[in-house]
């Protein structure tokens, strides 16, 4: 019932809409609909939110496990190694959902009261103690693994740090145990990029010599003085060249680097891999063995040998103690004196 | 059916039957009214239309209304939302002065604002609506709610979906701007 005294122009406002609902069918919008609205909003907040965590989980699975101990071996600085093992697509994923989960958030009926920090505190908040506590549960290497399967750019941290690992010429390889031969002084290793290379181990040190086996993924600290000369072992020649092609090959290093070397190494330098599926030509077998080649392979002594455990995509824990204290004091010299040469 | 219902009451009748929505607009009619003339509608028939808009807009998102806010800061939310966006469809500024005959703002702007008092002493409320139809929309839109329609920081926060904190930030900010150019009118 409406109030007589009411100005003419409001009742007729009041009239002219209750028309047109009548003729317009207006209907209001059922109560799901809203239900449903905030639904989703809060659906998609959380979903930010754990997206968030995985994302954290990721950042410190990647920053528990990116050998700070022996950073000195592939970085020439600190810095260049902190911007090289940065866990960056980690990072964006936090932030993209971090601000998704705040406009979810904002647009829930009473978000909007909350101001941003509060909102980024809380979704960031929530993401961190999530994440953590999935990395605490072992969860980061899955995580880690299967964000390399799906999300675009994004490698494993095992498959980083085989790349980072990868650099001859820095004294550092990495790649998966193909063979260890059959005296156990040196086995060969493949190298992502599809390089064969065989590495002596007569110096290293006991504990690590056990951690080699075939199939193993593994990053090898073996530098080679460029100051080497390449020499030919004519004995070892013999006994390699019994058939098929050669993959690699390497030669002994100089007089400098066979000082710590054991008689037997000297006296089984080169080694050869041998594949036999095409037959040699006498070219190739003189380039094999290095002889009037003008850049022959130089030859690697490890120093240091880390695995890792692919398959179940754990990683060995370093200790910085191994690279100073156990790689021997001939090695780093001829590690310090290469990366002289590098500076240069 | 009285108008002596509570706007949430006003409400869940509406719901079960369209006819008591009348309550609702002969109560709210002339408040939103003058709202949308101080924000800048000043012609009459876009008003009356923008009113029809608003009141449709309430009836469909009846069931939408979230019952610990006051139903007077959710109409006046649909309200400002609709201005606005009649604003940008034109294309055009607010229009006209805020500051409308009978209102007395003027004092209450200045209170506890020694500068203003000084700048707006002789004002009969052109000067002021001047300088505040050169301020920017957010900052125009926060002082008309706060001194010209009354409202407190809660139901601001409300109206225009913003934290208490901003909505306290803000207005302290549109006086800022305000005294400046009053300072530059006056000059």
């Amino acid at each position: 019932m409406t109030n007589d005294n009411e100005p003419r122009k409001e009742k007729d406002i009041a009239l002219s809409i209750l028309s047109r609902i009548e003729h317009e069918h207006v209907v209001p919008t059922p109560r799901s609909h809203f239900l449903l609205r905030e639904g989703v909003v809060w659906s998609i907040g959380i979903f930010a939110v754990v997206f968030g965590a995985l994302a954290v989980a990721g950042i410190m699975f990647t920053g528990e496990f990116s050998d700070w101990e022996y950073y000195e071996a592939t970085h020439d600085t600190f810095f260049t190694f902190l911007i090289a093992i940065m866990p960056y697509t980690w990072i964006v994923t936090l932030v993209v959902f971090a601000v998704l989960a705040y406009e979810a958030v904002h647009r829930t009926k009473r978000g909007y009261r909350y101001p941003l920090p509060v909102l980024i505190l809380l979704s960031v908040g929530t993401s961190i103690v999530l994440g953590a506590s999935a990395f605490l549960m072992g969860a980061g290497p899955a995580i880690d693994m299967q964000a390399a399967k799906f999300v675009p750019f994004h490698h494993s941290l095992i498959e980083r740090k085989l790349a980072l690992w990868n650099k001859p010429e820095r004294g550092i390889v990495s790649g998966t145990v193909t063979e260890i031969a059959p005296f156990g002084d040196s086995f060969t290793l493949l190298s992502p990029d599809n390089v064969l290379h065989t590495i002596r181990m007569d110096t290293l040190d006991e504990s690590m010599r056990e951690e080699i086996s075939v199939g193993e993924a593994m990053r090898v600290f073996a530098p080679v003085s460029s100051r080497d000369e390449m020499a030919i072992d004519d004995e070892s020649e013999s006994m390699a060249m019994s058939a098929g092609q050669v993959a690699d090959t390497t030669f002994m290093a100089s007089e400098e680097a066979s000082e710590g070397v054991s008689e037997e190494a000297e006296n089984n330098s080169m080694m050869m891999k041998i594949a036999p599926e095409d037959p040699e030509s006498p070219q190739q077998e003189e380039d094999e063995r290095g002889v009037g080649s003008p850049n022959p392979t130089p030859f690697r002594e490890a120093c240091l040998v880390l695995p890792f455990d692919r398959e179940r995509g754990r990683e060995v824990r370093g200790d910085r103690k191994i690279f100073r204290e156990k790689v021997s004091k001939e090695c780093m010299k001829t590690f310090r004196e290469d990366r002289r040469e590098r500076v240069k | 059916m009285t108008a002596d219902v509570s706007d949430v009451e006003a409400v869940r009748l509406t719901l079960g039957n369209k006819d008591q929505f009348s309550v609702l607009v002969l109560r709210y009619e002339s408040k939103l009214r003058r709202y949308l003339r101080r924000l800048g509608v000043r012609n009459d028939d876009d008003q009356t239309d923008l009113l029809q808009d608003i009141f449709i807009k309430t009836y469909k998102n009846l069931n939408g209304y979230d019952q610990t806010l006051q139903f007077s800061s959710w109409i006046y939310r649909i309200a400002h939302n609709e201005a606005v966006s009649h604003f940008r469809k034109r294309s055009v500024r607010p229009e006209g002065n805020s500051v409308l005959e009978g209102d007395d703002v003027v004092s209450l702007i200045a209170s506890g604002d020694d500068l203003m008092k000084e700048l707006t002493a002789n004002d009969d409320g052109r000067v002021l609506g001047e300088a505040l139809k050169h301020l920017d929309e957010k900052y125009h839109d926060i002082i008309v709610l706060r001194y010209f329609e009354g409202k407190e920081y809660e139901e601001i926060a409300d109206i225009l979906l913003l934290p208490i904190g901003s909505v306290a930030t803000r207005l302290f900010r549109a006086k800022a701007k305000l005294k400046e150019l009053l300072v530059t009118k006056l000059s």
